[in-house]
């Protein structure tokens, strides 16, 4: 973990002054509110901890969401964080290495959404037509596809992408998505 | 009298045919009188109007005014009638015999008709394709180009090997083209594939071929 900050490391070593109930809830509690399933609220309301003070909390726990994301970041493993802490006792310690080791894949899951992209399709509609005729075409007698494809943005907002196509025209696009995925499963082949 | 019941003869008001106004057959007279070569090049010049729009401009028009010794609004007149003619029979999907009826009224000598069919017959398909562009207020698709990419690192993380599909999708409408990017990943892709697949056999299916026979 090469860019982690110095107050970050000593405001997690902080942690030695707590006792391991408290540890624990201080861990717990964070990943919550860094998965989003709390609100920082909890940290003042929690029992456990109002017997700390609320400036001593607040370090603490800023420099433990800090720490943990740059831990993730580079999939840094237990031992590494035992090397890096190794000032604090050992069962203190581990309360939050054994959390850290189990909330890390969803952690790192999270971390990859977060970046920016090109709005990603996630799902597709289609309706066949039949044009009977037109103000320009009399006996136009021909089949046409409407095809509607749902994307997500950046920002979580959904937006549609909406074409017409005829059939040889879908052939074409159907193919090429057919090729697309096959790319892939040939990478997988010879990676595997 | 005893009621015929001989063969069926087309009523002339069911018969299908370009029905020119005053101003068409006025604007054609001059192009009776020129030669059959001359008049080859300006029904192929009709083609290329009727392909690129009003974009072909006045010098075109000069250079043909040239040609026949006349003006380049003679000229302009004449194309665009002669569009008229074109359009109208690819529009109503005018048989041989109908177009070749259509080009009575004009009194055109018989070359000069012959060319003109051959031009209807070999470009009648093109020509509706643009005429059922033009009805189109819905972008039609173009191209789809792909991409695999896989997604090393960001800024958020490290370490990573995220395989993405990105698509560059072509549409176009009333001859603009636009072009989106879009990404998603293999399983939306896959479904994609799948959901569309579906959506071609539906038109193979019986429900679609009596509808299309039906109508």
């Amino acid at each position: 973990m090469n860019d982690l900050p110095t107050e970050t490391l000593n405001g997690v070593k902080l942690l030695q002054k707590l006792d391991p109930s408290q540890i624990k809830t201080l861990v717990d509690l964070t990943f919550q509110i860094l998965s989003k399933e709390k609100t920082d609220q909890v940290l003042l309301e929690d029992k456990t901890l109002k017997k700390l003070e609320p400036q001593q909390l607040k370090q603490l726990h800023s420099a433990l969401t800090s720490f943990i994301l740059h831990a993730a970041k580079a999939n840094t493993d237990v031992l590494e964080l035992e090397q890096i802490l190794e000032s604090l006792p050992k069962d203190k310690l581990s309360i939050f290495t054994t959390a850290y080791k189990n909330k890390l894949p969803e952690l790192r899951n999270r971390l990859s959404g977060l970046t920016f992209a090109f709005p990603h399709i996630t799902d597709v509609r289609w309706r066949l037509d039949y044009m009977v005729k037109s103000d320009t075409l009399e006996r136009a007698n021909s089949a046409v596809y409407f095809i509607r494809l749902k994307t997500i943005a950046n920002e979580g907002k959904v937006e549609h992408v909406e074409f017409s196509c005829t059939l040889e025209q879908l052939e074409d696009l159907v193919t090429k998505l057919e090729d697309a995925g096959q790319s892939l499963e040939r990478v997988r082949d010879k990676i595997l | 009298s005893t009621q015929s019941t001989g063969p069926y003869l087309p009523h002339p008001s069911t018969m299908v045919i370009v029905v020119f106004s005053q101003k068409h057959k006025l604007d054609l007279i001059f192009l009776k009188d020129v030669d059959l070569a001359i008049f080859l090049e300006f029904c192929k010049k009709t083609m290329e109007f009727i392909r690129s729009g009003t974009g072909l401009g006045r010098k075109l028009f000069l250079a043909v005014a040239k040609k026949l010794n006349t003006t380049a609004e003679v000229v302009e007149n004449g194309i665009q009638a002669l569009s008229y003619l074109f359009t109208e029979a690819s529009k109503l999907q005018l048989s041989e015999l109908d177009f070749m009826d259509s080009l009575l009224i004009l009194g055109f000598p018989d070359g000069h008709n012959n060319i003109l069919k051959q031009a209807y017959l070999s470009n009648k398909d093109k020509i509706r394709s643009i005429l059922s562009e033009l009805s189109f207020e819905f972008p039609h698709y173009v191209n789809l180009d792909w991409r695999l990419d896989v997604k090393l690192a960001s800024r958020c993380m490290y370490d990573q090997l995220t395989p993405t599909f990105i698509l560059k999708l072509e549409t176009m409408e009333q001859n603009k083209t636009q072009i989106k990017y879009l990404q998603t990943d293999f399983n939306n892709l896959r479904h994609m594939h799948q959901l569309l697949s579906s959506a071609l056999n539906e038109i193979k299916t019986t429900y679609a071929h009596r509808v299309r026979r039906n109508v």
